[in-house]
């Protein structure tokens, strides 16, 4: 059996048009997002499956030969890195609630409000200046999940606009400097790990992650080269989300059971902050960006919960 | 007779079935093949150490994901906090004080090269990305031997750094 039982009640089949870098950006937020939290292990080993298959063939026998001689002959319950006399992460001990096969059955419905959505697309148009090219985007979200929404969908598509090459971007991202985007300040007893840049067909993200001696949050800035009609959706618990104000960028504020995200998106650089910090401590972090004045529009919409 | 047969089919099955699957997410995390599979392989130790209850766990297969990810989580963390330590060492003026064991153990004939020669394997798994076992193998050790020797030296350089 190559695929899970259970995934096949359900499609994954959207995922097979993605791009292989697209899917591994998928993983990769996967992981950034799973300190103690629940994620689709179907959807997750899906992905995975597809990654292995576009790979091309492996050799597990291979695999199983060095596993046998020589890793197994010598372990002892903890993992090989950790070096810690007694901290670390007891990787047995946290294993004791896997990631459940389906997202958490709340009874609840997604409701979206037509009239509203047309009311703030009409608005959103209505606010941008003549010959200035402003993107608005307003958040939207449920108990479930959050994500930006562009406020006129063919803006967004990008019809009838010119972008940029990545070439005539890349000057832009490297003069714009990062370092604008990122913050500045670390709460007392985490460190920052190395930068990791990514490169997508569509946007370019640069992270770090930040550990302490049990906790741990990652910084993640994504530049899209287009403006997105979906950026992503976080899952998140019934927490009511928080808007904090920074140099006029809204950040949303969201949690998922122990992991708090803080977000922003100004229709072309999305910044998050993801993981276990305090409410205080992700504010101050937030507050140590240098960020540029935010000059766009921002509208925002909550669906009802029903 | 017990069930270590059976257990060691269900072991052998699960490892054909999941290996390919967390490489594959393994790789995308780390960005490197072969920190990937040893990170893949460290989690299937873990679970066969433990096997007489994660083989009856409800979810194997999420068990095998969450101990992966936290076995990449603290490669990435430790090696972090290693790599600081190594700059740090390097750093100061005091690098050939620093790289002698104050050692009573009588095993450790050559105290000073012992130091040496763990701290330039200490380099090469922190600096070079270089997996333990790679280490291990260009040293004709073990990875079990290769982790105690980083575990002493990290020890050691800790503690001479903060006599500072």
């Amino acid at each position: 059996m190559s695929v899970p039982e259970k995934s096949k009640q359900r499609d994954y089949s959207r995922y097979d048009q993605m791009s292989t870098a697209e899917l591994e950006q998928i993983l990769r937020l996967d992981f950034q997002a799973s300190d103690g939290t629940a994620s689709d292990l179907d959807a997750i080993l899906y992905i995975a499956d597809l990654l292995a298959k576009r790979s091309g063939p492996s050799d597990p026998d291979a695999a199983w030969e060095k596993f046998q001689t020589q890793y197994r002959p010598y372990a002892d319950g903890r993992s090989l890195y950790d070096w810690d006399d007694g901290g670390g992460i007891p990787a047995l001990e946290t294993a004791q609630n896997p990631p459940v096969s389906v997202r958490p059955r709340r009874l609840r419905r997604l409701a979206v409000l037509a009239a509203v959505l047309a009311a703030l697309l009409l608005g959103g148009m209505a606010a941008q200046a003549a010959g200035v090219d402003i993107l608005g985007v307003f958040a939207l979200w449920t108990d479930e999940n959050f994500r930006f929404v562009p406020m006129d969908p063919d803006e967004a598509s990008g019809a009838g606009t010119d972008p940029e090459t990545p070439a005539q971007q890349q000057p832009i991202l490297q003069t714009l400097g990062l370092d604008g985007l990122f913050p500045t300040w670390c709460p007392e007893g985490f460190f920052p790990g190395s930068t990791n840049i990514t490169e997508l067909n569509n946007s370019i993200s640069a992270n770090v992650s930040f550990y302490g001696d049990v906790r741990y949050y990652s910084v993640v800035v994504q530049q899209f080269l287009q403006p997105q009609t979906s950026t992503g959706t976080f899952e998140k618990d019934d927490t009511p989300v928080e808007e904090y104000v920074h140099n006029g960028w809204v950040f949303y504020i969201l949690s998922n059971l122990d992991t708090l995200t803080a977000t922003a998106y100004d229709g072309t650089y999305m910044i998050m902050i993801s993981g276990s910090l305090t409410r205080e401590e992700i504010k101050a972090v937030i507050d140590s960006i240098p960020l540029p004045q935010s000059t766009q529009s921002q509208e925002r919409v909550q669906s009802p919960i029903q | 007779m017990g069930n270590s047969m059976p257990d060691e089919g269900l072991i052998t099955t699960l490892y054909q079935e999941m290996y390919g699957r967390m490489i594959a997410y393994a790789s995308s995390v780390l960005g490197d093949r072969s920190l990937a599979e040893e990170a893949v392989q460290d989690t299937f130790c873990i679970f066969c150490v433990k096997a007489e209850t994660t083989l009856r766990h409800e979810n194997p297969r999420g068990w095998l994901m969450r101990t992966l990810q936290n076995v990449m989580r603290n490669m990435q963390r430790h090696r972090a906090a290693a790599s600081r330590l190594i700059m740090q060492s390097l750093q100061t003026e005091h690098l050939e004080e620093l790289l002698v064991y104050d050692e009573e153990d009588v095993e450790l004939l050559y105290e000073d090269l012992a130091a040496h020669a763990d701290f330039q394997l200490f380099k090469r798994v922190v600096l070079d990305g270089c997996t333990m076992q790679e280490a291990a193998q260009e040293r004709g050790i073990t990875v079990e031997a290769c982790k105690k020797r980083i575990q002493r030296l990290r020890t050691h350089l800790k503690q001479k750094l903060s006599d500072l």
